[in-house]
């Protein structure tokens, strides 16, 4: 498979491109690159690690060294997964946090999900694809035939409709062995294959609305039956529908340099694929009692008119800026276009319509909560998990001296944050390109009451059941890291939209997960370095 | 939320065209066997892949 998405990857990253209308030149082709074939490639390469493994009748955690978080959790280390990525990713990290009650022994002995019983089929599941990044559907439909047995039926998006040739050379492997067919086409397809007797499972990744006119109908019949509970849909539906991801800066004392850098990683979250993603950071919690408080905001206006122009290719997405233009009518117009919305909250206004709302385009808004220190945190997280849509991801933002003076503390209070993925000074979108971190909503939706949605998808190692994954990345990049005292060499990251050189960092890195080896990594570095 | 393209990011035109609450799509019949054909192939593929090794 590695060899066929590999021949395909050129015209990959240059399709996606095109769908979404950046330049041939442009750095920002490097989010397709990064999001596409990598993302696939990586996925493809750590689920066969962990089959070959299986294969040989070895678990995949068998050489893990578990660690312990909050309440006792059992934690998984998944990043870096080899020196090879220790050195590639240095300075970054991620782990996968299993829930309360699981133990070293239990987690091992059921890590391998359906490859624990390869010949039990679980039937033919249809995988509803995401109409906005590219590795998506090959990702959810590698989980479903991996991790659940099941052969799959992909329909996908029209959004990416041009992708078909691509995938189908790509994933040939797959369609010729039997276990994958594609097809195109609009909902009338994807309701009559929903509800076709032959289909066992559905896998949906997109929205709540969409979600709901699958399980319950359209229209006000659809509403009622969400009302009363009783679905159309008779069969198991698994979800990943995104939400409002909050970002939480914690109080601290920053350089000019820290300010402008973190502004630009904001920024990033939001402005990554035209504000399209359903991990996009959309709401900032700011601490009203932080001195650099009004710095911040004035960074991240500079940082939202800094960043490259680029269409805001999803569909509706103007339209969606404009409601929310109008829900705040003092949001400012930012970038050299006036395409993106930074709305300010003021701390007395209500901010229900902007963390309720998933605006999948170039909105960010800024809310202030009281406090400082550890007072701070607690109410920055129940802010998120009680007023925020959805339960997808969330970032914290803090200087590693605040973090340490927080302590244990500190950890307590991301056990308490009830999202799939966070990100500590990272953004989530990392813990999408991991692959063998958990993604997905977090534990606790229901078909009723589905929210960022049920179930997960990635988990290359096949872990049973996980409850999060947690993502780490140093405060400062290389080599001002170094100069404030964090021991990591990564410069800026590629995936900043503000990353000069991401067209050929993104390139390089998927040549790289084609076949990890160290003397691609120099390639890799100098090209990031010029970020 | 309404159904509209404007509360829902993954369906460009309005949802109730898409995706009625009849089970009986307006597929042409030659469509609907298309894919009946390709849930067969699937079917018999999902008896048989599952012991051979992917990589």
């Amino acid at each position: 498979m590695h060899a066929a998405i590999v021949g395909t990857a050129e015209r990959w990253a240059k399709t996606a491109s095109d769908i979404k209308g950046l330049a041939t030149d442009s750095p920002l082709v490097g989010e397709e690159w990064i999001s596409g074939p990598y993302a696939t490639l990586a996925g493809v390469g750590a689920l066969a690690n962990t089959v070959a493994s299986l294969a040989g009748g070895v678990s995949p955690l068998a050489k893990t060294r578990f660690g312990v978080g909050p309440g006792g959790r059992l934690t998984v280390p998944v990043l870096p997964a080899n020196a090879l990525e220790w050195v590639l990713m240095h300075g970054f990290s991620a782990e996968v946090w299993m829930k309360p009650t699981r133990t070293a022994a239990d987690v091992r002995a059921n890590a391998g999900l359906g490859e624990l019983t390869p010949e039990v089929t679980a039937g033919v599941g249809l995988v509803l694809g995401a109409g906005n990044i590219t590795s998506i559907a090959p990702l959810d439909m590698l989980y479903e035939l991996v991790a659940n047995n099941r052969t799959v039926l992909l329909k996908l998006n029209p959004t990416l409709d041009p992708m078909l040739p691509i995938y189908q050379e790509a994933l040939a492997p797959l369609i010729e062995f039997g276990a994958l067919r594609i097809v195109q086409g609009d909902g009338d397809v994807g309701r009559y294959l929903a509800h076709h007797p032959g289909i066992s499972h559905v896998h949906i990744t997109g929205s709540a609305v969409t979600h709901d006119v699958v399980v319950y109908g359209a229209g006000a019949d659809g509403a009622a039956r969400k009302l009363a509970r009783t679905p159309l849909l008779a069969k198991p539906i698994t979800s990943e529908l995104g939400g409002v991801s909050p970002v939480v800066i914690v109080p601290g004392v920053w350089t000019k340099r820290d300010l402008r850098y973190q502004a630009e990683h904001v920024v990033t979250q939001r402005l990554h694929n035209a504000g399209s993603n359903c991990i996009a950071g959309q709401v900032v919690i700011l601490s009203s009692d932080w001195p650099q408080k009004d710095a911040f905001l004035a960074e991240l206006g500079s940082a939202l008119d800094r960043a490259p122009a680029r269409p805001a290719w999803y569909p509706g997405s103007d339209d969606r800026l404009s409601s929310a233009a109008a829900s705040y009518p003092d949001a400012k117009r930012q970038g050299a276009d006036g395409r993106w919305l930074l709305i300010n909250i003021h701390p007395d206004d209500d901010a229900s319509t902007l963390t309720a709302t998933e605006y999948f385009c170039p909105v960010l808004g800024v809310i202030q909560v009281p406090g400082t220190g550890q007072g701070f945190l607690e109410a920055a997280v129940q802010t998120a998990n009680h007023d925020f849509v959805g339960t997808l991801g969330a970032n914290i933002i803090a200087d590693p001296k605040t973090i340490r003076k927080l302590g244990h503390g500190f950890l307590e209070a991301i056990a308490e944050l009830a999202y799939g993925t966070i990100g500590i000074n990272v953004w989530t979108g990392l813990g999408f390109l991991a692959p063998t971190a958990r993604w997905g909503a977090f534990p606790g939706a229901t078909i009723d009451d589905v929210r960022s949605g049920v179930g997960i998808v990635h988990n290359a190692l096949l872990l049973d059941d996980p409850e999060r994954t947690v993502v780490r990345g140093p405060f400062r990049p290389f080599p001002r890291s170094i100069a404030h005292g964090e021991l990591t060499l990564f410069p800026k990251p590629p995936w900043f939209v503000s990353a000069r050189s991401a067209a050929t960092t993104g390139r390089l890195l998927s040549g790289f997960a084609a076949g990890p080896s160290w003397r691609k990594l120099p390639a890799i570095f100098l090209s990031a370095f010029r970020a | 939320m309404t159904d509209t393209v404007e509360s829902d990011p993954f369906a460009p035109v309005r949802t109730e065209h898409l995706w009625s609450a009849h089970h009986e799509a307006e597929l042409d019949p030659e469509r609907r066997a298309w894919l009946d054909d390709l849930v067969t192939q699937l079917a018999e593929g999902a008896t048989g892949w599952s012991t051979t090794p992917l990589a």
